[in-house]
């Protein structure tokens, strides 16, 4: 089930009347109802990759309990390495196997040696990677002492499975969730508006931006040899805005989904690209991502608390891992490299702890002229990464990327509907500045509820005016 | 509760009297929803000329020009139409009227994704059909009429669009955009029986049975585009069947080079790639009107 479909627009509020209306003032209730939800929300995509789910969440409550019923540390790691390498396992299997075989495969072929291998005809379970993390940080964290293993099934479950970020996020840690679950939850209106005008924002994201400019990019990417530089560059562009709109689109309908149920999620974007330089756009793009590899790769293999060739090395570790976990491509990794690239720079003067205030100078209405250029020049590096990422492989990237650079003649974009594309753009444009500014002044909108009225108002119109429906899934699910 | 439930129904109602209010506000202020309405109100007509076609014959096609050289004449033709759709007017306008003398029907194969509109058109559909029909969001006024948003919206922006007028069902816009493009080198692959047979021509087929059961002369046009898209084929005469009836079309080409080199000034007589201004609707006209004297 996509969250831009009919058929969520209906379970919600199936969920959200029974969750408050029905069975209200019962929690235990209320978290078994929203268990069989998330269970039917993943099983309506595949559901015998439910079994797979509820043996991961199985083991990991087992493991917790175990690892904290042992006696000697022994008995603890065991229990820990089994949860580790068993989850890890299945990630291996579905998502990595067949990448490292075949690229094994071709790196002996080079010397000469030609061998058979086997590969898997699978296809990737949905959301595995962001379940499996949210299982690993529970059975880390315990193994730390951080937390207490959970006992109550259904809540752990939960905590696993939550619907509205089961399949791409944000990536919860049980210190933050599994409290809030266990916690009786009473209905706050305010929370819930302010989830019904994230949702709304986030669906202006995905059909209105994301999908319109995804029209653009296929069209480039599918056939990026022929086209000249002009048409590669707003490609190259247009999917830097896009899986921006994409995948935060998406993050905000989990957030806003999940206020309405009463639970907070953690933020997952600030404005990335209004970052100053790399290490700021990481603190903005994907947060719940890139602090679950701060917490627990960066941190445990020093971090910068080491010398600094290691901790140039942890810095390389993570950027590859984060790039590898996107997805088993020479393109993902080579994306994370090029972000180590560009960080360690800023790390190596120490500028990398700059620019932590939540947005750019929050007391003026611009940001000043150094401000935009370093901004434009951030986006520039971002971009040139995004190139890989979106590549399918590496050739591809790399002609991309020198076809722009050389001026390539070639051919020019042909888009239909152009009208509600360029207009589209041109409006939720204009409109996303308009919000911007009024974030900037975000006592203004805080206060006036009439004016959050209205703009949610105006994007639903837009929604219905520039939307593209044709149910395109999230970028982000494929992770 | 109360403040949420506030917020939320009040946020439905309002985007619901958004829509409708839209949907009040097209019939007065859009040339094709005013057109559509107009030829609804067609009663015992009797109308020498039917002109179909999408939006390149709404602007190209003079139909007072017709009316005055020829004999009165109407323009059914709205943007973004199907065949299907021209089909379904044809129909319509034949079940109320008396049968015209002659139908013209204008095809633009020139443009490249001509023959891959199907369906009927959301305006045709809403006043021929079911105005009311709901079966699902996609039926929401402002999404089943989106693009006419942006068209209304450009009046507002742009005084061309303001001074364009409807005249017997032709829209006549002044403003020029030059073709600056250039005849292809590559070499051209003309329509054939094979290209005219395929599945997006299907109801041109339908259209010529309809004309044949009623005894109606049709005479098929392939307008012209800008030069980028013009070609060198010659007028067709085409061989097929629907509704089990053998049929015989000739489409005279005005989309070949020579032709649109000896009628049109590529730097006075466009609108945009494929759409004519009223100046060079004339010169299209006179043309027409010279095929149909032969």
């Amino acid at each position: 089930m996509l969250f831009n479909s009919v058929s969520f627009l209906i379970f919600l509020p199936v969920v959200f009347v029974l969750y408050w209306f029905v069975i209200k003032n019962n929690l235990k209730w209320q978290n078994l109802l929203l268990l069989c939800a998330s269970y039917y929300f993943y099983a309506s995509w595949d559901y015998r990759f439910l079994f797979l789910l509820i043996f991961s969440t199985v083991l990991d409550y087992g493991t917790g309990i175990m690892m904290e019923k042992s006696n000697t540390l022994t008995k603890r790691r065991f229990w820990f390495w089994t949860s580790v390498i068993i989850n890890l396992g299945f990630l291996a299997v579905f998502k990595y196997y067949n990448f490292f075989i075949t690229s094994f495969e071709q790196a002996l072929s080079q010397l000469g040696i030609s061998i058979n291998v086997w590969t898997l005809k699978v296809i990737l379970p949905v959301g595995i990677s962001f379940y499996t993390f949210h299982g690993l940080s529970y059975v880390i964290d315990i193994y730390k002492d951080k937390i207490k293993a959970e006992r109550n099934f259904v809540d752990y479950s939960l905590f696993v499975s939550y619907f509205p970020l089961l399949v791409a996020g944000p990536i919860e840690r049980a210190t933050h969730l599994l409290p809030q679950i266990k916690q009786k939850r009473s209905f706050k209106s305010d929370d819930a508006i302010k989830g019904i005008e994230l949702i709304v924002w986030g669906f202006f994201k995905k059909v209105v931006i994301a999908d319109t400019l995804s029209i653009i990019v296929n069209q480039v990417y599918t056939d990026s040899e022929h086209y000249g530089s002009e048409a590669l560059m707003i490609g190259a562009i247009g999917f830097s805005f896009q899986i921006y709109c994409d995948f935060s689109g998406y993050s905000d309908i989990a957030i806003g989904t999940s206020k309405l149920l009463g639970i907070d999620l953690i933020q997952n974007f600030n404005f990335p690209y209004l970052s100053r330089n790399i290490a700021e756009f990481w603190r903005r793009w994907h947060i719940s991502l890139s602090t679950w590899f701060r917490d627990y790769l960066y941190i445990p293999l020093g971090g910068s608390k080491v010398s600094k060739l290691l901790s140039v090395r942890n810095v390389f570790i993570i950027f590859l891992v984060s790039g590898i976990w996107h997805g088993a491509n020479w393109t993902f990794l080579t994306w994370g490299a090029i972000h180590a690239i560009f960080f360690i720079p800023s790390f190596l003067i120490g500028s990398n702890r700059k620019y932590k205030e939540d947005i750019v100078h929050p007391n003026k209405l611009l940001p000043s002229f150094r401000d935009i250029f370093q901004i434009m020049i951030t986006f520039f590096f971002v971009t040139v990464a995004w190139v890989f990422f979106r590549a399918e492989t590496l050739t591809q990237a790399f002609q991309y990327i020198s076809s722009i650079l050389f001026n390539r003649a070639g051919k020019s974009l042909i888009i239909s509907n152009v009208d509600i594309i360029s207009y589209g753009i041109i409006f939720a444009v204009f409109f996303s500045t308009s919000v911007y500014f009024l974030y900037r002044k975000n006592k203004l909108v805080a206060n006036h509820h009439y004016i959050r009225f209205v703009l949610s108002l105006i994007l639903l119109i837009l929604i219905a005016l520039f939307g593209q429906f044709s149910k395109q899934s999230f970028i982000y699910f494929q992770f | 509760m109360k403040k949420f439930l506030q917020f939320f129904i009040g946020l439905l109602v309002t985007f619901t009297l958004v829509n409708i209010l839209y949907l009040l506000l097209l019939p007065h202020i859009d040339w094709e929803f005013i057109k559509a309405r107009e030829a609804l109100a067609f009663k015992n007509q009797r109308i020498k000329l039917l002109v179909f076609g999408n939006s390149t014959a709404m602007d190209a096609v003079n139909t007072q020009l017709l009316s005055d050289k020829v004999g009165s004449a109407y323009n059914f033709s709205v943007g973004g139409s199907s065949l299907q759709t021209n089909y379904t007017q044809l129909s319509e306008y034949l079940n109320q009227n008396e049968k015209p003398e002659k139908v013209l029907l204008f095809l633009n194969s020139g443009h490249w994704n001509y023959a891959e509109f199907f369906g009927v058109n959301p305006i045709v559909e809403y006043y021929y059909n079911d105005s009311l029909k709901f079966e699902g969001l996609k039926d929401i006024p402002l999404f089943r009429f989106r693009w006419l948003f942006i068209v209304n919206f450009k009046k507002l922006i742009s005084a061309d669009h303001r001074n364009a007028q409807i005249v017997k069902g032709q829209l006549r816009f002044n403003r020029v955009v030059p073709d600056n493009s250039s005849i292809k080198n590559e070499p051209i692959v003309c329509g054939d029986n094979n290209f005219y047979n395929s599945e997006g021509y299907e109801y041109m087929w339908r259209i010529a049975s309809l004309c044949k059961i009623r005894n109606i002369n049709l005479e098929v046009f392939e307008l012209p585009c800008w030069k980028q898209a013009q070609n060198e084929c010659p007028d067709l005469i085409l061989h097929g069947t629907a509704t089990n009836n053998s049929l015989d079309l000739t489409i005279h080409n005005l989309n070949n080079y020579s032709k649109c080199d000896t009628l049109l000034d590529p730097k006075k007589d466009w609108l945009s790639t494929n759409h004519l201004n009223y100046a060079g609707s004339i010169k299209i006209t006179e043309e027409i009107i010279r095929i149909l004297n032969r």
